[in-house]
């Protein structure tokens, strides 16, 4: 009886503690699923938000063997018509590693992974350029100019002024012996002795390139590159590999025209002779730049966030965002608040929930839930987080019945005594409102 | 090189049957469980240990009558010469995970091919998983384009394993008769390398 009495009151204690750091969460994320463009037997979606705050979504739509790359503008709630960009039956189509939609101040550009046929399994990285003047995409151009024929891929690009975009890649062309009957090849041809490299460029608005980099002569093979635009230029993150395996995210930035030396988000030293297939993701609004990634040392998956008040140049210790039961696949936004948005998956067996957290950029916590549930499966993609204002959309595949991809949108209902304020006298901090 | 396949896989209705025996065997062994329980420790050690012998070969009686549908790169039921048309239950599995993008599984791919010849006439089979989760038809192709000579899974087929999915590629999982883990090995595999673990666990090869 007396410890019934105890337990109680306890109850009322914590409970009570809960609701008091309550008011220091978002009071109320409202998730509306938007009606999506795209029909069944769609996937690969992405969303990208370009320079006046407009919201694109690209995904693919796979019939029988021909593949179609679509795109579709969001106005207000509600999505314009789909866009067809490119079709093909000789596409490469990868749940990993998939298109890239840029929209520029004067154009439009996409890329998808086009099979090269001296390969079984080599393909380039093919891209078209949207001509505003005559209102029509141009020809294709395969954006490396290696003339090798290798795996080239996992593509992250950004706008630039003039209509220009930055585009970086892995670059498979050093994976290539000189004769293919070299020990240690595989039946195409591949070899171990000459790594994947990370390869940069930027192109005018046509597709011509305007400069071409090596950022790194060797990279994990097959996760996704990530690219931001911070204050002092374009920042690039990706998996390193270095020759004792370690697989630590890193970054490399551009500045005063020269790339910095890639250096480590986060010494992880996540020793692995393999290759995870899940990249990080970078976003940067001013002098804040945040990088998430995934992360499995010694078996214990982790999602880790890491934030920069300096462009990149240095990270703070890194945040665990999740640990445990995640499969990482993560995707980042800043928020125009300066809130840090993070989607990623959380496991639990085959079924997976898609999660959404804000950071301050302080790194403290400040909402986290559930976007949707979805399958740990390969073939529900990487979700993708894109943000218009405070609010955030969500892009995943779902693959319950059909293959389809779907859209959400996240809005944020603050305490009154605590609403996330970026300001230029505090760019790195949340302020509380009536301060 | 496996020889082309020869027999079918059981019809549905004998693996109805199968797997209606096979709950029925579990149902009960959890009730004799649940009883031997409430006995004193020392009765329990010998039920016990009578019970998982009986609970093995019924297992085993009920997994022969299920099939295990592994498949070959060409989409037929992949065997051994002179062998049932199913994988033997109670053999010792290699499992290799692979993708097309991964540089690293498409290195190893021939030496497991060596391997898979080699170990063709022990207890130790090869079987693939497409880390990808292609749908069937695209997993064959690709095994095809891929050179892989051993079995290819389904997506039931690699459920039904119960594994944990790989954090990197490529993975290799050593697998018991009752599809217990002996060991993940992570990265780039040779005849060699495998030899040596199924050595070290000894495991009959």
């Amino acid at each position: 009886m007396q410890f019934d009495l105890i337990r109680t009151l306890l109850r009322c204690l914590i409970a009570a503690f809960l609701l008091a750091c309550g008011s220091a969460q978002a009071r109320d994320i409202q998730v509306s699923m938007l009606a999506p463009p795209a029909a069944a037997a769609t996937s690969l979606s992405r969303l990208i938000t370009d320079a006046r705050g407009k919201i694109h979504l690209s995904w693919v739509e796979s019939r029988d063997a021909n593949s179609a790359l679509y795109y579709a503008t969001l106005e207000g709630d509600t999505w314009g018509q789909a866009n067809l960009i490119q079709q093909g039956n000789d596409w490469f189509v990868n749940w990993a590693d998939f298109p890239f939609l840029a929209v520029t101040d004067r154009g439009m550009v996409a890329h998808w992974l086009q099979k090269t046929a001296e390969g079984t399994y080599d393909y380039a990285i093919n891209a078209v350029f949207f001509d505003q003047e005559k209102h029509r995409w141009g020809q294709p151009i395969t954006i490396h100019k290696d003339g090798v024929s290798a795996e080239h891929g996992f593509v992250s690009m950004l706008p630039l002024a003039e209509g220009r975009s930055f585009m970086t890649w892995l670059d498979g062309r050093n994976t290539k012996p000189a004769t293919p009957s070299e020990p240690g090849t595989d039946a195409s041809g591949h070899t171990m002795t000459g790594g994947m490299t990370l390869r940069a460029a930027v192109f005018d608005q046509h597709g011509a390139t305007l400069e071409d980099w090596e950022l790194d002569s060797l990279t994990c093979d097959c996760c996704n590159t990530s690219s931001a635009m911070s204050a002092a230029g374009p920042v690039v993150v990706y998996r390193d590999r270095t020759e004792k395996e370690i697989r630590d995210i890193y970054i490399t930035r551009l500045v005063d025209g020269h790339w910095t030396k890639p250096t480590a988000v986060s010494a992880d030293h996540w020793e692995v002779p393999g290759c995870p297939v899940n990249g990080p993701a970078v976003a940067a609004q001013g002098h804040l730049t945040a990088v998430v990634w995934f992360t499995a040392k010694d078996d214990q998956p982790k999602v880790q966030l890491a934030i920069s008040q300096d462009d990149g140049a240095s990270f703070g210790p890194p945040v665990l965002v999740d640990q445990g039961a995640t499969n990482g696949r993560v995707s980042m936004a800043i928020l125009e608040s300066g809130a840090i948005a993070i989607s990623w998956l959380h496991t639990n067996g085959k079924d997976a929930a898609l999660k959404l957290a804000l950071y301050s950029p302080k790194g403290d916590l400040l909402a986290e839930t559930t976007v949707a549930a979805t399958k740990s499966s390969r073939r529900s993609g990487f979700p993708v987080i894109a943000s218009r204002g405070d609010d955030v959309y969500v892009t995943w595949t779902d693959i319950t019945a059909d293959t389809q991809v779907k859209v959400a949108r996240v809005r944020y209902k603050w305490g009154q005594d605590q609403v996330p304020v970026r300001t230029d006298e505090d760019e790195a901090g949340f302020l509380r409102a009536g301060d | 090189m496996r020889g082309p396949a020869t027999c079918k896989p059981p019809d549905s209705a004998h693996r109805d049957l199968a797997n209606l025996l096979t709950l029925s065997i579990l149902s009960s062994q959890w009730r004799i469980y649940s009883r031997i329980q409430t006995l004193p420790n020392s009765s329990k050690q010998v039920k016990l240990s009578l019970l998982r012998s009986a609970m093995l070969i019924l297992l085993f009686t009920s997994a022969s009558l299920c099939g295990f549908t592994a498949l070959g790169a060409d989409g037929t039921p992949n065997q051994k010469p002179n062998q049932p048309s199913n994988l033997p239950p109670a053999s010792w599995k290699i499992v290799n995970y692979w993708s097309t993008t991964c540089a690293p599984c498409r290195i190893e791919i021939p030496e497991l091919n060596l391997l898979g010849d080699e170990l063709a006439d022990s207890n130790v089979e090869i079987l693939g998983v497409n880390f990808d989760e292609d749908d069937r038809t695209t997993t064959l192709r690709l095994a095809r384009r891929l050179g892989i000579d051993f079995p290819t899974l389904t997506l039931a087929e690699v459920d039904a394993l119960g594994l944990p999915p790989p954090s990197a590629l490529p993975t290799t999982y050593i697998l018991s008769p009752t599809n217990a883990v002996m060991t993940k090995l992570v990265g780039v595999q040779t005849k060699a390398s495998i030899y040596a673990v199924l050595t070290e666990l000894a495991i009959p090869h």
